[in-house]
């Protein structure tokens, strides 16, 4: 029989309220929610609120969390110590014990880090309470002892300590350590002497009471518990009441006083049955199955194993509730778990990715870096380039202009040397020599002729030998025979110089010496000097005739003109041949290479 | 009297200068200077009659035949002839811009220098002349004469003579040829009366036949249809015969 743990735990921290109170306050809180564009800390407020009075644990819960984590926004550590104290609240209620407890823990340790004593005290009591619910009674005397000690050394507030007391004592008594227990409760009594509670006198001594009845001073127990009864019957306290009620029925029924102690069990039944008490029901009713059993009466005693029946089926029914409501909300955690690892997932998936983007951004910058600095090598080349370029320029034009001046000298240095020879000849007059003289400077004049040819064209070394030939025979008629008609049949032609002079002086020297000595004498009609030039592009074939009086080997024939020729025609490869009929005619052939 | 013509050449190269000197001589032109700088030849030109100038382009001095070439182009109106090795492409641009009436081309010759004068009487009658005779003679670009101030330029066989206009008597058809009648010689050329008196300035020279064409201020007189010149005798033909005698009697 003293298996049945008859208890009654006072959380006077938690203001009961009936269930339709609390779902009005919800209600409003909620309305409240919705329709004001509330602060964050009012937020905050409000949900602390609607974890508290919500009268679905689960949804209570969630705004709990709600709470903590706009205090973890605020970065507020009071607050989410607080947050933390509601959510242990609800998950008490809700039987997740560990996920309580660690709830509890963290905020009693912000409490504790933050100094703040008052709270810190509350947070123990709430914790050694839930200690006692799970009969683990060592660490709630444990806890209730730190939130005593602050109240007793930091706060000083009796009102507290004695309710702390009569928890200690509550403890001890389910832990069946008897004497602590009596002296917890007798303390809280002691206190209360100068507080005058009635909630303290009533519970301490009802307590107390139980005590005394299990360390069988039977009486002086009876007594207590009832003037308990009597004090919680103005508090209005039906729990309590029922369960003194019965453990005093109990007593007296193990005292031979069976029918006052059964009246006395059946009352604190009613009671209990009026006020839906299930629990103390089933117990009551387990009390008066054992009654009646031991008398006898084994109707009565069967009436009421049905009622236990009844009342424990109803308990384990609220018990598979309660489970059922656990694996609930296991399952929403699990299923916010699950919820958080995917999306953790995701953010690692969305990691991965911003990882690669990241990787791209950084590819893309290191490319552009590559990219620019690529172009910078490119530009400095490029502009080097420039310089270079700019520096082969001057140089080109350095060279060009060495060439033109070059060019000048070699041109006036020529003119200079045909005006020393005209000079000369001038001065020798008809001096036996000055027919020499004479054709020296014709043929430095040929020469001439060609270098101005040569450098009137662009720098080549070509000459446009048909012009040249044009001008060379010319001058010579002006200048030898002006009686002479001059016949050209002359193929356009580019020579280079260096077949361009030696064939210049072989004209010079063939049209000369058909000018001077073909012509005798002035009655001559119609003088000619024909000279063709053509090309089949592997050989330059060149004719000079006249249509004089043909060579007289002795007297017209300038000697060295001839051998000049001949050594000329030698240098450029080439043949010449002459026949002597109706005048001269020269022949030459010139392998083009 | 027909003068030579005469020459004046700029040329600081003395070797050169005298060359040239002697050529033309040569030729039968005379010259009437020989300067080494600019202003040499400005004092040459404002002392000496001079009716065409042979300028090489580089000269010493800060003034080159360019500057030499403007100023005769601005105060002297004489054909003038730049001598150059045609080596300076920036200096023969300058040169153009001057226009002158020919380039000769170093290094010369005898030929070179004949043509260059030629040249430069041609391109100087054409400046002178309007672009119709211009036309007109493109068919026949020999150049058989051209006139310089108050003078012509008549061609002796393969050189000029300077004749001034009134030494000029009279111009006389033979068949195909001209003949030129001045104070002391003739000038033969190998054009149609026609064309040479299209060039000829038109208040001093009067056609009066087919064949005459005559200097007014050579006439000495007049008896019915002929007119006298001296001692020779030209008719003076019908479809000419009002003009002529208008003529004469406004004087």
């Amino acid at each position: 029989m003293s298996k049945i743990p008859l208890f009654c735990i006072l959380l006077v921290i938690s203001i009961q309220c009936s269930y339709s109170q609390n779902k009005q306050i919800t209600d409003s809180l909620l309305n409240l929610l919705e329709k004001s564009n509330l602060e964050i800390e009012e937020q905050f407020e409000v949900y602390c609120d609607l974890a508290h009075y919500h009268t679905d644990f689960q949804e209570g819960l969630q705004y709990a969390e709600r709470a903590l984590s706009t205090a973890v926004q605020l970065v507020d550590s009071f607050k989410i110590a607080k947050a933390l104290e509601g959510i242990g609240l609800i998950n008490r209620l809700l039987g997740n014990k560990k996920i309580s407890f660690n709830a509890a823990f963290e905020a009693s340790n912000i409490y504790k880090r933050l100094n703040k004593v008052p709270y810190l005290a509350a947070s123990y009591t709430q914790i050694g309470s839930n200690y006692i619910v799970d009969k683990e009674y060592t660490s709630a005397v444990d806890y209730l002892s730190r939130a005593l000690d602050i109240y007793q050394n930091v706060v000083i507030d009796s009102f507290r300590q004695s309710l702390t007391h009569i928890n200690i004592g509550e403890a001890y008594r389910l832990a069946h350590k008897l004497d602590s227990s009596s002296l917890h409760f007798s303390q809280a009594l002691v206190l209360n002497e100068s507080l005058k509670d009635d909630a303290v006198e009533g519970y301490a001594l009802g307590n107390l009471g139980m005590v005394h009845v299990a360390q069988g001073k039977f009486d002086q127990g009876i007594e207590e518990m009832q003037r308990a009864i009597g004090i919680l019957n103005e508090l209005g306290d039906v729990y309590s009441i029922s369960i003194y009620e019965a453990e005093i029925g109990k007593t007296l029924f193990q005292h031979g006083q069976y029918q006052v102690g059964i009246h006395k069990v059946k009352a604190a039944m009613e009671l209990a049955e009026s006020n839906h008490l299930k629990e103390q029901m089933r117990d009551f009713s387990e009390m008066l199955v054992d009654f009646y059993q031991s008398m006898g009466d084994y109707e009565r005693a069967f009436y009421y194993q049905q009622q236990y029946q009844v009342y424990q089926d109803s308990l384990v029914n609220k018990e598979n509730i309660q489970k059922t409501e656990q694996l609930k909300s296991q399952y929403e955690i699990d299923k916010r778990e699950s919820e958080i690892s995917f999306l953790s997932k995701t953010n690692e998936a969305g990691k991965k990715i911003s990882y690669a983007l990241a990787g791209g951004v950084g590819l893309f910058v290191v490319l552009s870096a590559l990219l620019y600095h690529h172009n910078r090598q490119k530009q400095k080349a490029n502009a080097q380039l420039v310089v270079q370029k700019q520096i082969v320029k001057n140089r080109e034009e350095e060279k060009g202009l060495l060439l033109r001046e070059l060019n000048h000298r070699v041109k006036n240095n020529l003119q200079m040397v045909s005006s020393l020879m005209n000079l000369q000849l001038h001065k020798l007059k008809d001096h036996p020599s000055a027919e020499m003289i004479r054709s020296g400077k014709f043929r430095v004049e040929a020469m001439s002729m060609i270098h101005q040819k040569l450098y009137s064209q662009d720098h080549t070394t070509q000459i446009a030998f048909k012009e040249y030939i044009e001008e060379l025979t010319q001058n010579l008629v002006y200048s030898y025979n002006q009686g002479v008609r001059l016949v050209l049949k002359v193929v356009p032609v580019q020579l280079s110089i260096d077949l361009a002079i030696p064939l210049a002086l072989i004209i010079n020297e063939l049209v000369t010496n058909a000018l001077k000595y073909a012509f005798d004498s002035a009655a001559e009609v119609d003088p000619i000097v024909e000279l063709s030039l053509y090309s089949d592009n592997q050989e330059l074939y060149l004719k000079v005739n006249d249509n004089g009086a043909g060579m007289n080997e002795k007297e017209n024939i300038d000697a060295f003109g001839l051998q000049l020729v001949h050594s000329l025609v030698d240098q450029i490869d080439g043949e010449i041949s002459m026949t002597n009929e109706k005048g001269v005619f020269w022949t030459l052939k010139v392998p083009l290479v | 009297m027909p003068n030579k013509v005469s020459i004046l050449i700029v040329e600081d190269e003395t070797l050169l200068s005298q060359d040239i000197s002697i050529r033309l001589v040569g030729m039968g032109y005379q010259v009437a200077g020989i300067a080494s700088s600019v202003d040499d030849a400005i004092v040459i030109l404002n002392r000496e009659i001079v009716d065409i100038v042979m300028i090489d382009i580089m000269l010493k001095g800060d003034k080159d035949g360019i500057v030499l070439g403007q100023f005769i182009k601005d105060h002297h109106k004489i054909p003038f002839i730049f001598l150059t090795a045609h080596s300076d492409t920036a200096l023969v641009d300058r040169a153009k811009k001057v226009k002158p009436c020919a380039y000769m081309l170093k290094p010369f010759n005898d030929n070179s220098i004949r043509v260059s004068i030629d040249m430069a009487l041609a391109n100087f009658e054409r400046e002178q002349s309007d672009d119709e005779i211009i036309a007109e003679e493109a068919s026949n670009k020999k150049i058989n004469f051209a006139q310089v101030k108050d003078s012509l330029f008549l061609k002796k066989t393969d050189f000029f003579q300077r004749v001034n206009l009134k030494d000029i008597l009279w111009l006389e058809a033979e068949s195909n040829y001209t003949v030129f009648h001045t104070l002391s010689e003739k000038f033969t050329y190998s054009t149609v009366l026609k064309k040479i008196e299209k060039k000829l300035p038109e208040f001093q020279f009067l056609r009066v036949h087919r064949s005459y064409i005559v200097n007014i201020q050579s006439v000495t007189g007049f008896v019915g249809n002929t007119l006298y010149i001296n001692k020779k005798m030209i008719p003076v033909s019908k479809p000419h015969h009002n003009e002529v005698f208008n003529c004469f009697n406004a004087i």
